[in-house]
């Protein structure tokens, strides 16, 4: 319901734009999260092609696409349609004429089609299991049917898409393999597999791999490895493979060694308003640049060669509603020497045509100059792009990267910053830093030495001492700098808090407070090296669920361990050793977070290391906390710390199941009572 | 427990049981509205008192110096000869052109019927059937009216659903006239669902030779070339001004981005053969119409469009809110309106879309009482957003984009560019700005000045000679307040349940909602008012408590927006729509494109036409057009005023607003670019200002297009090119005078 409201909102404020100047399709930028923004039309509908066609001689109607399935764009701009229903190969031009048809006796049910650099057409002839070679006018010169080799006895070798790389190498998609692509020479030579997905498996399934003998992991943790689902190879020669029904990886960019580059990454969209993402189609253009088509969503996604999401377009066919940009089933995608995009449509049995927008054409020639290492020559691109759209995060990249060549360290780190380029950022931060140094160095080394010479008069000439022990009669007070000593006398402290005058219940809570309070700043002090978000879009629910319903379950675990392993500690006692025992996030976190904006991610590890402490102590002083509050042995200690550790876990697993087992039950309720109202 | 206290206990349970069904019972029988009533209430003309009218086959009924018109006293259809053209339309084809037909029995019968209807066995039918003159045993009678025209009555026997409607010959054409009182069905079914009447008045073949098109009102208007060489498998089908969401119980959300999205701004809709045309008008019950366009071979071989009138429509009866399981119905409440079509018939050089434009131009200065615009300045017409809200550390928190003082800042600037009759709308100027939860709006924000320092702006603008123009929502909320209670005063969906949670107000709150609001923008000196959302939702209320149907509505916001020209000066709505134009009235947003539905073949200026020199109406924002060059210049071929949008604050600052979606109107970055666009365009729009189009061509990048003895021809292009012997540079404009 709050997705309607959106909508509607969306549709009030925005004066109803969508209802009459843009075209029938919503455009977005994306965040680094992907995240979609709302922006201006990116790329402009130019009108659909193929369920109608002409001859280009005489102009009299011809049969239109039925089923379509595969599209290649050569490097001529020649347009190349698998028509698989009507069993054979178009060549269309961009005003719908049918330039050739290819293959009409010779295949059957072909669903993709590949254009050599010199001329012969490739054909994926699926319903004959075969890929088939044309001459560039239409000739059949041969075919390759399934290899003879043992290694593909389990193999069936239907290809669905076909491609070539710069040695001439065939790579065939096979409709359910999942081995990955099919390497072939052009005479028809096994050369092996490449780029097999890896088989998604659950947590409960990775757990079991490891009691499972083989056989019992053969025959119940048969997991199939999904198929890729469409792939391109790119002019720098990586091949790119799109793949449905995966967790991860939906994207991948595949060198030689068939390694992802793309490092497995989830490319869903991350928005309530979007289904989850089904890549049907891809490819790349000369500059890098990767277009695909998502089905559930209706889009065409743009990613630059590093996969970041740039823009989107399109929506989802509902109802009769057919327009162009508005996609029914997108199986196809090719891109042309303009950038123009056409996307083939079954349910259309068309092809949607689209030309970019001035603005696109920035953020193209912008992003290719980029890739060109044409930094400099793309501010104009730059700078147009973001006079009309200041939210595209690729151009305020761009233009830090143009400030950071010429030197200007802090405009390139605002723009970085905007960019939520971290990595970018902490290079020109080190620069800047170094900068900073050089300027400050006889200063800051001055009042440095001045200081330590002080220290040494204070502290070895006069004798004096330093105490923090307040003196006065104000007993919280007195307590809570008492409390700090657990940082070197954990065990007796621990006692004195838990057991003793100095802690209580009421003390512990104000403890909580600081270190829930902690957490906060941090997040809000961190450098953006190391936090991007700081405290934007900070969600206090989520903040108390990740911060404190930890605490608050390990001290219950503890309790409950604790009452049947004959544990001495009541649950106010468990509380306040435990909160005591944070003692080191909230002492140190700051002071960490503080450092942290002097450093820059090349020493990501300085910062790691300090976390990394910081934490381990807190665990050490959980222990201690656990033993000095239960009375344990140090045995006892760290068995029932395990212990603990699952009823932590079980608790958690019994109110997830609790919270599904009410909503059940007002979802129960509130559709039996509106039956009855309606049926009644 | 003894044996009687158990029997007694028993019974107190089943009368418990029987209390709660009885209970239930009533409560529905509440939201079961015999039918939706509507204002105003028309007087009408029962049969009883009219004189039948007998006869054989083709008879002549009435005729004037432009029209005779023929009625068939067998079925009821009809012929109509123009004198002028010489021509002769028939609501049936003829026997030569269905001879070409291949249809099966039922659209034979369809063809040759001028009633065609849908009806469902039962409410819960999924699918209606198709009834037409022939197929129902059909009993027909008619009527001579009193003041002229004729009452032609269907009783169709198989279903015992009843349809007339009265014909009237007019200096136009014809008029048909279906009083409510003449469509009926019975309590226990088959239920009557929609009907068309001459579904295929004007119906050409295109393989019998006919030339022409469709004419749809699709965006600014859209014309469908009749051409043999291509087919479709669907037709258009379009709800004039949008779909009613009221019967949307629950749809995913790109099923309700596909119902929000463009939507029919004017009931019109036309067929030109030949060297005529048949322009038909829905001038009354157009909220419950859908315009349906049908190129050859989607259901028949003929080209043919026309108007289906809803008289009940089918929901999801939501069974489980959560995942949105449920089954559909119909309604048992009926839409008992008036409906009316006004057929103009044109021929010659007015036979063509623009013939068409222009009639429907004198249609609306007649119905709405326009009266011409003054030649005057093109107002300089910016946008400037207050604040919205967006998600904080510690909660939501306000962003200020421009506060009252920078906005007064971008006024001292453009006066001192020298930039007159500058008009400034505020949004999100309220509490909470743009994410304002109404009704509890007030005061302005504090963030941006609060209500000081709005006065201050105000009177600040006043004294550079600027209108101050605030943009306030009296259409929907977002919760309870200030005496509205979600349940009594928000629009009830089909269901019964208040739609979408409470969301659009009734017809009744809103209007209570600016009584009791306007005097508040007026005390704080608004020369104006954007109502936002005014007229966008036209919904069916079944709060049972006061139902109201759509037109019902409709006719309550028409009457809302008098009051408002009335009270607050300077209107603008939003959304376009037809049914809100009035003297005085300015349009936001209006389509500068078509939307790109693969049936249409040519997008053209109908509405822009239609209303120019008598409705100002403006292009979308500047800062959204995807092509500004080229956007700008096609709305100044279509009289569309510019419009920009402005924030103080750099846009990059406004990331992850809640609900304002701007992406590049930083005052610092844009103002000269605004300036010296303004600048370029504002004395072709003070030339054209005022003047209706009285031609338009448009070929390939080029348009020239005739504002009285104006032409403006337009170069949508980048390269320099000539149209009638004009040279036009790329991307510009020329205007010739005389």
């Amino acid at each position: 319901m709050r997705k309607m409201i959106g909508i509607l909102f969306f549709l009030i404020f925005a004066g109803g734009v969508t209802v009459s100047a843009e075209p029938p399709y919503p455009s977005f930028s994306f965040t680094e999260g992907r995240e979609p923004i709302f922006m201006q039309t990116v790329y402009q509908p130019v009108g659909m092609l193929g369920q109608n066609l002409h001859c280009s001689e005489t102009g009299e109607r011809v049969l239109g696409l039925n089923n379509p399935t595969g599209i290649y764009i050569d490097r001529e701009n020649r347009i190349f349609v698998a028509d698989r229903d009507n069993h054979r190969v178009v060549q269309i031009d961009i005003g719908g004429a049918l330039i050739q048809e290819i293959g009409v006796d010779d295949l059957r049910l072909p669903e993709g089609v590949y254009v050599a650099d010199n001329g012969d057409i490739w054909v994926a002839d699926t319903g004959h299991n075969r890929v088939v070679r044309f001459s560039s006018d239409g000739n059949y010169l041969h075919s390759i049917t399934q290899p003879d080799d043992i290694r593909l006895q389990h193999t069936l070798f239907i290809p669905i898409d076909i491609s070539m790389d710069l040695r001439g190498t065939l790579f065939i998609l096979l409709r359910g393999s999942n081995e990955g692509i099919m390497m072939m020479s052009q005479e028809g030579e096994f050369l092996g597999f490449f780029g097999r997905n890896r088989t998604p498996l659950t947590l409960v399934e990775r757990l079991l791999r490891f009691i499972y003998t083989e056989e019992q992991i053969r025959t119940n943790l048969n997991r199939i490895a999904p198929s890729p689902t469409a792939m391109a190879i790119g002019h720098e020669g990586f091949i790119y493979t799109a793949t449905q029904a995966t967790d991860s990886g939906q994207i991948k960019q595949l060198n030689v060694n068939s390694e992802d580059l793309f490092l497995d990454e989830d490319f869903q969209i991350n928005s309530p308003w979007f289904n989850p993402i089904a890549f049907t189609a891809i490819t790349v253009t000369p500059s890098g640049m990767i277009y695909v088509t998502d089905r559930a969503n209706g889009m065409v996604l743009v990613h630059n060669n590093r996969g970041e999401l740039l823009v989107g377009f399109g929506q989802s066919l509902f109802g009769g509603n057919f327009r162009v940009g508005v996609f029914g089933d997108p199986v196809g995608i090719a891109v042309d020497s303009d950038y123009q995009v056409f996307v083939l449509d079954r349910v259309y049995n068309s092809i949607h045509v689209f030309s970019p927008s001035y603005f696109m054409l920035n953020l193209l020639a912008g992003v290719e100059r980029q890739l060109e290492g044409r930094h400099l020559d793309a501010r104009d691109n730059w700078e147009e792009v973001l006079q009309h759209n200041a939210f595209v995060r690729t151009a305020h990249a761009g233009m830090g990267l143009i400030y950071y060549r010429e030197g200007d360290f802090v405009t390139a780190m605002g723009y970085m910053r905007n960019a939520m380029d971290q990595e970018l950022y902490s290079q020109a931060r080190w620069q800047q830093r170094i900068v900073v140094t050089r300027r400050y160095f006889p200063i800051v080394a001055g009042v440095g030495v001045g200081l330590f010479v002080l220290w040494l008069v204070w502290a070895k000439v006069l004798r004096l001492k330093l105490s923090f022990v307040p003196k006065g009669q104000n007993r919280w007070l007195r307590d809570f700098v008492h409390a700090m000593k657990i940082m070197r006398h954990p065990s007796d402290t621990i006692y004195a808090v838990t057991y003793g005058r100095r802690g209580s219940i009421a003390k512990a809570l104000v403890w909580l407070l600081l270190y829930l309070l902690t957490a906060i700043v941090a997040m809000g002090l961190t450098s953006f090296s190391f936090n991007a978000a700081g405290l934007q879009g900070f969600n206090l629910i989520f903040f108390l669920v990740t911060n404190l319903l930890p605490v608050l379950v390990w001290v219950l675990a503890g309790y409950l361990v604790g009452t049947i392993t004959k544990g001495q500690g009541k649950l106010s006692h468990i509380f306040i050793s435990t909160v005591y025992a944070l003692m080191p996030f909230i002492l140190l976190r700051i002071p960490i977070a503080v450092l942290s904006l002097a450093l820059t991610r090349a020493e990501l590890g300085i910062y790691y290391f300090f976390v990394g402490i910081m934490w381990a102590w807190v665990f050490i002083l959980q222990l201690m906390a656990i033993k000095e509050a239960q009375g344990y042995f140090l045995g006892e200690t760290i068995k029932n710390t395990v212990w603990m550790l699952f009823v932590s876990a079980m608790v958690v697993v019994f109110g997830v199941a609790i919270y599904g087992i009410g909503m059940q039950a007002w979802s129960f309720m509130d559709g039996f009572v509106r039956e009855l109202i309606n049926l009644v | 427990m003894s044996k009687l206290k158990k029997t007694a206990l028993t019974l107190l349970g089943l009368v418990v049981v029987m209390g709660l069904i009885i209970g239930l019972r009533a409560f529905n029988a509440r939201r079961g509205l015999p039918y939706l009533p509507s204002i105003p209430v028309d007087i009408l003309i029962e049969n009883d008192s009219l004189r039948p009218l007998t006869g054989q086959g083709l008879e002549k009924l009435t005729e004037n110096d432009n029209f005779i018109l023929w009625l068939n006293f067998d079925c009821g259809n009809i012929e109509l000869y123009h004198r002028q053209a010489g021509y002769t339309w028939r609501s049936a084809p003829s026997e030569r052109e269905m001879a070409l037909e291949d249809s099966n029995e039922l659209w034979m019968g369809n063809l040759q019927s001028p009633v065609v209807f849908t009806f469902a066995d039962n409410l819960y039918s999924m699918i209606p059937r198709l009834g037409n003159v022939h197929n129902q045993n059909t009993w027909m009678q008619i009527f001579e009216l009193p003041c002229g025209g004729t009452r032609v009555h269907y009783i169709f026997g198989a279903t015992g659903i009843e349809i007339g409607f009265d014909l009237r010959l007019t200096e136009f054409g014809l008029t048909v006239d279906v009083p409510p009182n003449l469509v009926t069905d019975n309590d226990i079914g088959p239920f009557l669902t929609e009907f068309i009447i001459f579904p295929f008045l004007g119906a050409t073949r295109s393989d019998a030779g006919d030339t022409g098109y469709l004419f749809l009102p699709d965006g600014p208007g859209a014309l469908v070339h009749f051409d043999m060489s291509r087919q479709f498998n669907h037709s258009f089908v379009e709800p004039v001004y949008g779909h009613d969401l009221a019967y949307i119980t629950d749809v995913n959300t790109g099923g309700l981005n596909q119902l929000l999205g463009p939507m029919v701004h004017f009931p019109v809709y036309g067929v030109h053969r030949n060297d005529h045309s048949l322009m038909g008008i829905i001038n009354r019950g157009e909220s419950l119409a859908d315009i349906i366009g049908n190129p050859a071979y989607v259901q028949t071989g003929f080209n043919s469009a026309h108007a289906r009138f809803s008289y009940r429509r089918s929901f999801r009866v939501i069974t489980n809110a959560q995942t949105g399981e449920g089954f559909f119905r119909f309604t048992e409440a009926t839409f008992n309106e008036y409906r009316s079509l006004h057929f103009h018939f044109l021929t010659g050089e007015d036979a063509g879309w623009m013939g068409m434009a222009q009639a429907y131009r004198r249609h609306l200065v007649e119905k709405y009482g326009l009266a011409r615009l003054p030649q005057e300045e093109l107002p300089f017409t910016v946008s400037i957003i207050g604040g919205d809200m967006t998600q904080g550390t510690l909660g939501n928190q306000f962003v200020s984009a421009t506060t009252f003082d920078q906005a007064a800042d971008m006024l001292d600037f453009f006066h001192d560019q020298n930039i007159g009759n500058v008009n400034v709308i505020l949004y999100g100027w309220q509490r909470r700005g743009n994410s304002v939860q109404s009704p509890n709006k007030y005061p302005a924000a504090r963030q941006l000045g609060g209500n000081s320092g709005l006065r201050r702006l105000i009177s600040h603008g006043e004294g550079l000679g600027h209108n101050i123009i605030l943009a306030d929502n009296f259409s929907t909320i977002t919760q309870a307040g200030r005496g509205i209670r979600l349940r009594r005063d928000t629009v009830h969906n089909a269901q019964g349940f208040t739609l979408f949670g409470g969301w659009h107000l009734s017809a009744t709150a809103s209007q209570g909602m600016f009584d009791r609001d306007w005097p508040r923008l007026e005390v704080l000196g608004a020369h104006g008012v954007v109502p936002l959302g005014f007229g966008g939702f036209l919904l069916t209320d079944f709060n049972a408590n006061a139902p109201l149907g759509r037109t019902g509505n409709m006719y309550a916001a028409q009457e809302m927006a008098t009051q408002m020209q009335e009270q607050a000066g300077l209107i603008y709505f939003s959304w376009p729509q037809a049914f809100l134009v009035g003297p005085e009235v300015r349009f936001l947003n209006m389509p500068l494109e078509g939307t790109y539905r693969i049936m249409l073949d040519e997008t053209v200026p109908f509405y822009h036409m239609a209303l120019h020199g008598y409705v100002q109406y403006y292009a979308p924002q500047f800062t959204r057009m995807s092509e500004p060059r080229r956007d700008m210049l096609r709305a100044l071929a279509w009289g569309a005023l510019p419009n920009f949008e402005l924030t103080y604050v750099a846009s990059e600052d406004l990331w992850g607003l809640m609900n304002t979606h701007i992406y590049s109107t930083q005052f610092a970055r844009r103002r000269y670019e605004f300036v010296d666009e303004h600048n370029r365009f504002a004395d072709a729009f003070y030339l054209i200002s005022g003047r209706v189009i009285t031609d338009y061509e448009e070929v390939g990048d080029l348009i020239r297009v005739v504002f009285e003895d104006i032409v403006i021809y337009v170069n949508l292009g980048t390269e320099s090119a000539e149209f009638n012997g004009v040279g036009i540079p790329g991307l510009d404009f020329v205007v010739v005078e005389g």
